[in-house]
């Protein structure tokens, strides 16, 4: 989980809270996960998953997420870099 | 309010905590033959064009198709018609590549013991209304299905029975509660939902409020018998349909939203031909402003999640409506107590 960025290290945390008590090995998902890694596919999130990462993205970030925003949020690189976008628009 | 928020409630938590293990499923739905021994008044199977196929019949092609399907991530199959108990090879072949689903049934030919799917058997009416909405496919009135249904499936724990609310039957449900009760059964509860250009005098509209009290009752009743939430009954009995009230993830209804999330990408609806159309549905002929399917608020409401975090009260409907969901598609969940209270 190679990371600097102060955004992409909030995401991860947003994400290992969505995914607490459910039936994830953490600690090996932590290990072979990547900042591009396909939330689906590679990380394994299922659907309520996703919402519930997403609602608490919304919550740590102080954005609204729509249902339109959901299909580029794929990978927490595209979530970092979708905050980005987000945080210079006025 | 928010999600966090409500998830500090150590009731609310431990309901999601009970709901969120079973999100892995990821379903796809197959119409597993063409024929049925009934026409249903406004049977979504016989609309449109998808029955005009050749049945595949050979075990061999359902079972290379459901191998496909499992690699392609699909975890839950649903095994619809016409009428799935006519092809019992079919029914075997898919439960040996993917051993979790449901077959949707009008119980009059039972589905092999040892076939463990969840099984839906569909009840219309009571011994004056079943005979009359679904006639044998000469025309003739059909059986008053529930006391063969019972027989055909005593003590069985793989079925729950689906009563159809329409515009003519709220009263009738009095009648099939008894009967499903007292042989130990349960049931849960569908509101006609009218396929496109179709014009059945069973679409009901005026008599929502009917039956949404009449489910209540039925609630507070049968509380052992009735699979069903305060909150489903609100949500089912409005007079805005499942997706004018929550949007659709069904790829018929997504794909011209342009909204793809969940089950939009994955979910397919095979006809009994192997074939299958990228306007998949759960109920493919369905008007969606008249929807109200119980099968597509499996859908539907769970994955509207957002918009149920917005009070304590809406979110104590969704896990209400989750749970309900749940005991209904899996064989063995239980439902515990509504927390919903509005």
């Amino acid at each position: 989980m190679p990371s600097s960025d102060h955004d992409t290290q909030a995401v991860w945390e947003t994400l290992w809270q969505s995914l607490d008590g459910a039936r994830y090995d953490i600690d090996s998902l932590r290990a072979r996960t990547r900042d591009d890694s396909h939330l689906v596919e590679e990380v394994g999130m299922d659907s309520l998953d996703l919402l519930e990462f997403y609602l608490r993205l919304g919550e740590k970030f102080n954005i609204d997420l729509t249902e339109e925003d959901y299909p580029q949020l794929i990978s927490v690189a595209a979530i970092a870099l979708y905050l980005k976008g987000k945080a210079a628009t006025p | 309010m928010s999600l966090t928020t409500h998830l500090q409630d150590p009731e609310l938590a431990e309901r999601y905590k009970k709901v969120k293990k079973f999100f892995f499923l990821r379903e796809s739905a197959y119409d597993v033959t063409s024929a049925c021994q009934l026409r249903c008044d406004g049977c979504y199977y016989f609309e449109g064009d998808k029955f005009k196929v050749t049945d595949s019949k050979d075990p061999h092609a359902w079972r290379a198709l459901l191998q496909s399907e499992r690699e392609r991530g699909i975890t839950y199959v649903n095994l619809a018609g016409a009428e799935p108990s006519l092809v019992p090879q079919v029914l075997r072949a898919c439960y040996e590549t993917i051993p979790l689903g449901t077959v949707f049934t009008n119980g009059l030919k039972p589905v092999d013991p040892d076939i463990r799917y969840r099984l839906h058997v569909s009840v219309w009416g009571d011994a004056t209304g079943d005979p009359q909405y679904r006639r044998y496919a000469g025309g003739r009135p059909g059986p008053y299905c529930l006391p063969v249904q019972l027989r055909n499936y005593k003590a069985d724990e793989r079925v729950i029975f689906v009563y159809t609310f329409n515009s003519e039957n709220v009263g009738q449900v009095d009648e099939v509660l008894k009967l499903v009760r007292d042989q130990g059964h349960q049931i849960t509860f569908n509101v006609f939902s009218v396929p496109e250009g179709n014009r059945s005098g069973l679409k009901a509209k005026k008599e929502l409020g009917r039956i949404r009290d009449k489910m209540l009752e039925a609630i507070e009743s049968y509380p052992d018998t009735v699979i069903y939430s305060r909150y489903n009954a609100q949500v089912h009995t409005r007079a805005a349909s499942l997706r004018a009230q929550f949007g659709c993830p069904y790829p018929r209804a997504a794909v011209q939203a342009a909204k793809q999330f969940g089950i939009t990408g994955t979910f397919r609806n095979y006809r009994a031909d192997l074939s299958y159309s990228a306007q998949s549905c759960c109920i493919p002929e369905t008007d969606c402003a008249e929807c109200r399917h119980y099968a597509a608020g499996s859908a539907i409401v769970t994955a509207s999640l957002a918009q149920h975090v917005k009070s304590a009260e809406l979110f104590r409907g969704w896990l209400d409506y989750v749970d309900t969901y749940l005991a209904i598609w899996i064989l063995g969940y239980r439902k515990g107590r509504d927390l919903y209270t509005a």
